[in-house]
């Protein structure tokens, strides 16, 4: 809807509405990523990522629940098809291998049923690259309810009832953030949790063993699987984070020179 | 093919979508635009499938082979088949079938809601023991937010609440807007990654 609200926005000119700055900043980044990229193709370096935590101890979580003969519980969040739900996919893909190979059983619950298919897929093909065809079985890729409450109702339930060693929800959270950090810090699991949301991130940090912060959740595809041609994406996000990071002292600068940033907030609403 | 149908498709759809957000290409974009907001809702509505389906054939399953707690499952289906039923005849606006959502779901949803209460007490008395300088500053935080929200705080303390809405309009929103602007450019990076065929965990393949 909100495509088709700007689209049909009267206006005058190439660009929509208080467009053009954002196609400028879009073109940058397209271009600061194609760059980077350029560079990975021709095996020259780019900045390494620095260590993350919450991904590192994936290993650990997964080897805990193996050592214990306990389930991994893995969650990809609460949100339908965006960047969140990709990152969540991807570190599924990651655990999903590692479960497969130490053979360990690995409870995935979904929200929303469109995701359902896509998670079945990703763990079946982690188990017949492991080699064990036979060990997957569909019945632990469990789609829940897309009821925000029901599905965290049955969450609990599956907590309590069967006692996963490692809880990893990955994703997007809401108001569940904190019942499903603490039901699964009560059953004993080593948690990992990952948010976007900064309403929430705070009680996933208090709750969870390891906090996988903002940002941190996009590079994690990247970061996992140490391709040069992902973590040249994360190198570029990097790059335009500090272009913004100058773009806001120079704002601050001028709004405190001025007196107020009337004409630096006309300027970027163009 | 197979693989690389998903990815183009993604590519021009996201190409599409990007013309039609910045590029001003009045009616005929305005036009494309619903065309497309259908499209998805449509795709949307038959993916939806998927989900029933799996949770009825999982159920079933359970109940049929005894599994441990298949009460529960036989408890879901059957009030799945009543719902459905009742919906069906009542339809989703009749009383029947508005006495189920108001007085049964988001009853039960609010319940689920409101036990947050006692999990952030539960969190907060593990979080709030001065285990190092991080659980300290996050304690003392805690402790001047929470007197600056009452008004015995400003008692005990003169200017304690505004004090408190310092922490809250200064440090905290710093924080926060760190994190968004952080999480904004990421999820942009994790798009472009999907754009361009890098990232291809959705299409079920793995890596």
């Amino acid at each position: 809807m909100y495509m088709a609200q700007a689209a049909a926005a009267q206006a005058t000119g190439i660009f929509a509405p208080e467009m053009t700055v954002d196609f400028i900043f879009v073109l940058i980044l397209f271009a600061t990523v194609f760059i980077v990229l350029q560079r990975a193709r021709a095996g020259l370096s780019i900045p390494p990522i620095r260590k993350i935590p919450g991904l590192e101890a994936l290993d650990e979580a997964v080897g805990r629940s193996t050592e214990m003969g306990r389930p991994v519980h893995y969650s990809p969040g609460m949100s339908s098809f965006g960047p969140e739900l990709y990152a969540g996919l991807a570190t599924l893909t990651y655990v999903a291998k590692m479960a497969a190979q130490y053979d360990t059983k690995l409870i995935v619950t979904i929200r929303r049923p469109q995701v359902h298919p896509i998670a079945a897929e990703i763990v079946k093909q982690a188990y017949l690259e492991a080699g064990r065809p036979d060990a997957y079985n569909p019945d632990d890729i469990r789609y829940v309810s897309d009821w925000q409450f029901s599905y965290t109702a049955a969450v609990l339930g599956i907590l309590q009832r069967e006692k996963p060693a490692a809880n990893l929800m990955i994703g997007y959270w809401m108001a569940e953030a904190l019942v499903l950090a603490e039901a699964g810090a009560e059953a004993g699991c080593i948690q990992i949790g990952a948010n976007t949301n900064v309403f929430q991130i705070h009680f996933f940090i208090v709750a969870c063993d390891y906090t996988l912060i903002g940002e941190e959740l996009f590079a994690a595809s990247a970061y996992l699987s140490k391709e040069p041609m992902l973590t040249g994406t994360v190198v570029a996000q990097d790059m335009m984070k500090i272009l913004f990071g100058v773009l806001i002292i120079i704002g601050t600068i001028w709004a405190t020179a001025k007196g107020n940033a009337d004409d630096l907030i006309q300027l970027l609403s163009l | 093919m197979k693989r690389r149908l998903p990815l183009l498709v993604v590519l021009v759809t996201a190409l599409v979508c990007m013309g039609l957000k910045f590029l001003n290409l009045g009616e005929k974009g305005a036009t494309l635009a619903t065309d497309l907001d259908t499209i998805v809702q449509t795709s949307y509505l038959f993916a939806f499938l998927f989900g029933p389906i799996h949770l009825i054939r999982l159920h079933y399953s359970y109940v049929q082979k005894r599994r441990p707690n298949w009460a529960y499952s036989a408890f879901l289906l059957g009030v799945c088949a009543v719902t459905t039923v009742i919906f069906f005849i009542n339809k989703i606006d009749g009383p029947v079938s508005t006495f189920i959502i108001d007085s049964i779901t988001n009853a039960t949803d609010s319940a689920i809601y409101a036990m947050l209460g006692f999990y952030v007490c539960s969190a907060a008395y593990r979080s709030f023991k001065l285990k190092n300088v991080e659980a300290t500053i996050l304690l003392i935080a805690a402790v001047i937010l929470m007197l600056g929200q009452a008004p015995i705080g400003d008692a005990i303390i003169p200017n304690t609440s505004k004090f408190a809405q310092w922490i809250l309009d200064v440090p905290n929103s710093a924080g926060m807007r760190g994190i968004r602007i952080g999480a904004s450019i990421g999820a942009f990076a994790a798009s472009i990654r999907v754009i361009l065929g890098l990232e291809r965990s959705w299409t079920g393949s793995g890596s």
